[in-house]
């Protein structure tokens, strides 16, 4: 499960590839996370658009994400989820409920509040 | 010709040599021997230092460990031991070390303040002679081996240098063949407390299916690794209660089947008490939400089946929809559901109620069956297993729990399980 974060507009985007299984590199993602929200950084996207597979582990990982920047004052999006995550979202009845998704990152970091001026 | 004095001084020179041949292969036996007594590397560490300060004559020894893993070798310092009895214990130069990782070759220096090669180096006031020999294993190195201070003499010769390589050459491999042995009894220890775990986890599984009147069940639960995160469980508790679930921690191995255990405690409590679905479902989660780390989630169905008339109610927390097989085969989904467990305690529980009749199979499993995955990566899916059961529906529940499992084996092929495994199969088989 390789991931790279970058940033834009002071939102947090962490893309995913391939397969995100969480028990391998579960806790450079959560170094990964914990780092954005130490350099301030409230809102993130996981960009799902290059990203296969997902199981409870990555899922987890996601929940706990959304947790660290909740407890910013911050919130967390999915973007460009395939139909067979998108499944395990539905089925855990994550989506909606919890976590928004949207087709692009574009669109997910549109979704955000502006950045203070 | 030699005259008789100078071939005496041969001889003499020549005994002598083959007296110190003698010595270092005695002092090499007796290292050999005292080291095969010592079971752990810290024993054969600590007979290295006295056997070589001892034969060498120095007032101090030192075995430094180096780690070659990490990333900076002047930081791999990990232990050292040192022995001696007149003098305050020296600690290890990282100067030597960081020389010897470079170098990996015997060292004297007889003139520590002197030595150009350690120029920037603060050398112990006490300090006036080293011998230094690396621990090698196949161009690795272990350690360093460092002599302080040789007794009664200007410093080390050319003679303890040579003693010191050989005894370094033969401490590395009974060192090595230590850390080896070590290591490997840790992994038994680890395997052997992951079996007793395996056994333990069993245990908290269902071993026989409650004989409810009228009804054949079945399940199976099959961990990916030692232990798992999958639970599932069938209790009666009077006439017209019958509780089952099914569940799945998120995870695998030993940190899942710590929560898979208390999930199936709390629910086996609520069953006891006759709780309806959405109250176990509520009660689970809030004590999940409270003592889970955050990340962890249970997905899981309760059902609450009154077995008298076939009704039953069922509360899904975010699982594989249950799935009814109706008597001409056909197969309905069962689509309430809430979200997870183990996230969001507030969140309002709802139950939903349907019924079984005789002929019909109701099934519940966990995500590890339409996941499996063989060789290529592909993945089984869902609705071989649904049409398996439902080309099947006349056998008993064990036959197809037995037929679902060879199924998901065979398409795996090769490849290694990639999650948890569980079915439990209710059929009704009578109106009695």
């Amino acid at each position: 499960m390789p991931f790279s974060v970058s940033t834009d507009q002071n939102v947090g985007i962490i893309s995913i590839k391939g397969k995100f299984l969480g028990a391998r590199e579960g806790e450079a993602f959560k170094q990964a996370v914990d780092d954005l929200k130490n350099d301030g950084v409230k809102y993130a996207v996981l960009d799902l658009s290059e990203a296969d597979l997902m199981d409870s582990t990555g899922i987890g990982l996601t929940i706990r994400t959304l947790n660290t920047l909740q407890n910013e004052g911050g919130d967390v999006v999915i973007a460009a989820l395939n139909a067979r995550i998108k499944n395990l979202f539905l089925m855990t009845r994550l989506l909606g409920n919890v976590f928004k998704d949207y087709d692009t990152v574009e669109e997910a970091v549109a979704s955000f509040p502006a950045p203070e001026a | 010709m030699e005259s008789d004095s100078q071939r005496l001084k041969k001889l003499e020179k020549e005994n002598l040599r083959l007296r110190r041949a003698v010595e270092e292969l005695s002092v090499l036996n007796e290292l050999a021997a005292s080291i095969v007594g010592s079971r752990t590397s810290e024993e054969v560490i600590e007979q290295i230092v006295q056997k070589s300060v001892r034969t060498i004559g120095a007032e101090q020894g030192l075995v430094t460990l180096v780690d070659d893993t990490m990333v900076d070798p002047t930081q791999t310092l990990v232990r050292s031991i040192s022995s001696s009895s007149e003098h305050a214990i020296l600690s290890p130069n990282q100067s030597l070390v960081g020389w010897m990782i470079l170098n990996k070759k015997p060292l004297v220096i007889n003139d520590p303040r002197g030595d150009d090669r350690f120029g920037g180096t603060r050398w112990d006031p006490s300090i006036r002679s080293i011998l230094c020999t690396p621990l090698l294993i196949q161009g690795r190195l272990l350690g360093v081996i460092t002599l302080y201070n040789k007794k009664h003499e200007e410093g080390f010769t050319d003679d303890d240098k040579r003693l010191m390589s050989i005894l370094s050459l033969q401490s590395a491999q009974t060192l090595e063949a230590a850390r080896l042995y070590e290591e490997e009894r840790q992994l038994t220890q680890i395997q052997e407390q992951l079996r007793l775990a395996r056994n333990i986890q069993m245990r908290l599984l269902p071993e026989v299916m409650p004989d409810v009147a009228g009804y054949d069940i079945a399940g199976t639960s099959k961990p990916a690794q030692s232990v798992g995160g999958d639970l599932y469980d069938v209790v009666q508790v009077s006439d017209d209660y019958v509780a089952f679930w099914i569940g799945d921690v998120s995870g695998k191995g030993l940190p899942a089947s710590l929560t898979m255990a208390n999930t199936q405690a709390v629910f086996r409590t609520n069953a006891m008490a006759q709780a309806q679905p959405e109250q176990a479902i509520a009660r689970t989660d809030e004590l999940l939400c409270q003592y889970t780390r955050r990340g962890t989630f249970v997905t899981s169905i309760f059902v609450v089946l009154n077995p008298v008339n076939g009704t039953f109610r069922f509360s899904n927390a975010g699982h594989v929809k249950p799935v009814l097989i109706r008597r001409d085969g056909s197969a309905e989904m069962m689509d309430e559901s809430s979200i997870v467990m183990g996230f969001d305690s507030s969140v309002p529980r709802i139950s939903s109620t349907a019924s079984i009749s005789v002929g019909e199979t109701l099934v519940l499993y966990t995500d590890g069956i339409g996941e499996a995955m063989n060789e290529q990566r592909a993945l089984l899916g869902d609705e071989i297993i649904i049409k398996l059961i439902a080309d099947n529906a006349e056998r008993s529940s064990s036959e197809i729990v037995r037929l679902v499992i060879e199924k998901i084996e065979g398409f795996a092929g090769k490849a290694p399980q990639a999650d948890d495994i569980t079915i439990l199969v209710l059929r009704r088989i009578s109106d009695m």
